[in-house]
């Protein structure tokens, strides 16, 4: 058996613990993420999601039971290279404007390249390829401030910034939200060739379940600081009654063939992608 | 015309106009929204959607052209207090519309503002974080919360503060589908109640909801119409860097496999789920087929 790449076990935790404001944010939290896998997390508002991640490169540290195991390592020993973590592991946050750091463009984008110590021509190169991938053009963009942007602009540049360090596990915590529908599905292609022929690991938190239906290769639904549903998106897709209670619903081709299935057609209520579910919506048509 | 709440005359804007690094946001948009209507602003990142809307409630001023709010000039800063009372507006970016140190003191602050006395304004509060679900939150710091509900006191700002016309710029992008389909059904209430409601996102089986969709792209309207329209414009569409919802794909891929011709092109999900119905083969009595 090989060993996930990140293992996170009944891990827990507590903002502001023994204040007024206290908020129990994870309550025995537990997943696994393999190499080579991109792994969809779901779940309502305030469900845990950015917190647990949020642990994933030490940006949080566990306090209370609990571990975060990165490649082997467990987060809770103090002595661990939080440098090294956060060149492996990199998080696009749910709101880019907590991610830019420098005025410009540009810079923002080779802020962490630089911090690794790379070579000029080593950082030019990653800034190019960051912004090729993201879709941002680089002459209109590269010295443009980052306040004088538009919102899918800003979550454009907050990804190229994490993708620039080229880490081994991309977490992407919202980041298509904001960006326009045909760079919503380019940066789906995107993830997926990252994904197989740069071998990143990805973890994607989305409110979209198309989004998770299109990328995921297994789920994992959140509630309450645990986990409460874990299979492919098939499988988790299918579970109408407790995806209902979460308030999370179905990617529309679920929906449409679970709503005719209620209504006595014989259709397959696991096919998920669109050519499955046309073709199922044609088995039942008059030709 | 009375009945007309926004003009938009020729409007041009560049951010820095005049300095050597401006940035053209709008070419020459011209539009008026009805009142009472339900309009979605829909197109690709940079198009100009977030740079339009500041113009509704004279956040941003022309560069070249004319902006009216119920006939008042926005250019004129003597209207400026008016014209935000009439038109509201929930940012794309909610952290940068939080201001309270508690969630009901934020939602508070935009009714003290205009005025609004007890009780009338703590009833107000109450029936914003109601609609949005946040009333048992309403004593928490609001940077304290998660995305998704720090993007529902925003809107629980703007709903306290009564608006006649209610400006959404992505303000349900990070909400759960719970969430969005419950302030997407306090939009239609309040739609229904006489609010004109203007939506910006990129979610299209939203923008279908509105009764008229105008599509932006470089700063200039690229395509309006009734959704059915713009929607069945595939091609068009493409290249403004827009695909139609889902169902609505669906339903062409299915049209073009199946030959069945649906009409009107379901757009939402249970639209879908009827024309597929009706078109089907009739279930034996009894049992499934
Ligand atoms: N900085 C913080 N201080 C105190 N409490 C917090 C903080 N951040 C989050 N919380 C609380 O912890 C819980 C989990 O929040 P978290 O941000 O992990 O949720 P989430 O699943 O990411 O939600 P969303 O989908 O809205 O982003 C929530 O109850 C939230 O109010
Ligand atoms: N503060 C600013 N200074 C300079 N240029 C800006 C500024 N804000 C936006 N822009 C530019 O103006 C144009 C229109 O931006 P706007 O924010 O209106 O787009 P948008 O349609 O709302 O995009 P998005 O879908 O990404 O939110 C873009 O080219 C953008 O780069
Ligand atoms: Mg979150
Ligand atoms: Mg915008």
């Amino acid at each position: 058996m090989t060993e996930p790449l990140i293992a996170i076990r009944d891990l827990h935790y507590t903002y502001l613990p023994g204040t007024p404001l206290q908020a129990v944010a994870l309550r025995g939290a537990s997943m696994e993420v393999y190499a080579g896998e991109i792994v969809g997390l779901i779940g309502p508002a305030g469900a845990g999601k950015s917190t647990l991640l949020q642990h994933c490169n030490g940006l949080l540290r566990p306090t209370e039971p609990g571990h975060v195991i990165v490649d082997g390592q467990d987060l809770a020993d103090p002595t661990v290279d939080l440098r090294r973590l956060r060149q492996m592991v990199g998080i696009v946050f749910q709101h880019p404007e907590r991610q830019l750091f420098e005025t410009l463009v540009g810079d923002d984008i080779a802020f962490g390249p630089r911090q690794l110590g790379m070579s000029r021509a080593e950082i030019r190169r990653r800034v190019e390829w960051a912004m090729r991938v993201v879709g941002l053009d680089f002459d209109t963009f590269v010295d443009r401030p980052t306040a004088a942007l538009s919102g899918g602009e800003r979550r454009k540049v907050a990804i190229a910034g994490v993708l620039a360090l080229r880490p081994r596990v991309l977490i992407l915590d919202e980041a298509s939200a904001g960006l326009d529908p045909l760079t919503r599905e380019e940066w789906q292609e995107q993830v997926r060739r990252l994904n197989a022929d740069e071998g990143m690991t990805v973890i994607v938190v989305s409110s979209d379940m198309e989004e998770i239906a299109a990328l995921a290769g297994r789920v994992y639904v959140m509630a309450e600081g645990r986990m409460v549903d874990e299979g492919t998106p098939a499988e988790v897709f299918a579970h109408t009654d407790l995806l209902n209670s979460l308030g999370l619903g179905q990617p529309v081709t679920s929906w449409v063939l679970g709503e005719l299935r209620r209504r006595g057609y014989d259709v397959d209520p696991y096919a998920i992608r669109l050519e499955e579910t046309v073709e199922e919506l044609c088995r039942i048509l008059r030709s | 015309m009375d009945d007309i709440l926004i003009r938009v005359e020729d409007l041009h804007f560049a951010y820095r106009a005049g300095e050597p690094d401006a940035v053209p946001a709008l070419n020459g948009i011209s539009l008026t929204i009805r009142r009472g209507e339900y309009v979605a602003i829909v197109g690709h990142n940079g198009s100009g959607k977030s740079t339009l809307a500041r113009h509704f409630n004279a956040l941003l001023l022309p560069t070249r052209g004319k902006v009216y709010v119920q006939d008042m000039d926005t250019s004129d800063p003597r209207h400026t207090l008016d014209i935000r009372r009439i038109v509201g507006m929930v940012f794309q970016d909610p952290d940068n519309q939080i201001v309270g140190t508690l969630v009901e003191e934020d939602v508070a602050f935009g009714p003290e503002n205009l005025g609004v006395p007890q009780p009338a304004l703590a009833q107000r509060v109450e029936k914003a974080l109601q609609a949005v679900g946040l009333w048992e939150l309403r004593h928490r710091p609001p940077h304290l919360l998660s995305g998704g509900q720090r993007q529902r006191v925003a809107i629980a700002g703007v709903l306290a503060m009564e608006p006649a016309c209610l400006v959404l710029d992505e303000a349900t992008s990070m909400l759960d589908p719970a969430s969005r389909a419950e302030v997407l059904q306090v939009v239609r209430r309040l739609h229904t109640a006489g609010t004109t409601i203007i939506a910006i996102t990129h979610f299209m089986e939203e923008a279908a909801l509105a009764e008229r969709i105008i599509v932006l792209a470089g700063g200039k309207i690229a395509l309006e119409g009734s959704p059915q329209e713009v929607f069945s414009q595939r091609e068009r569409l493409r290249e403004l860097r827009l695909v139609p919802p889902t169902p609505a794909q669906l339903a062409e891929a299915v049209q073009a496999r199946s030959g069945v011709a649906f009409s009107p092109l379901p757009l939402t999900r249970e639209a879908l789920v009827e024309a597929v119905h009706a078109h089907a083969v009739p279930l034996p009595a009894g049992g499934r087929p």
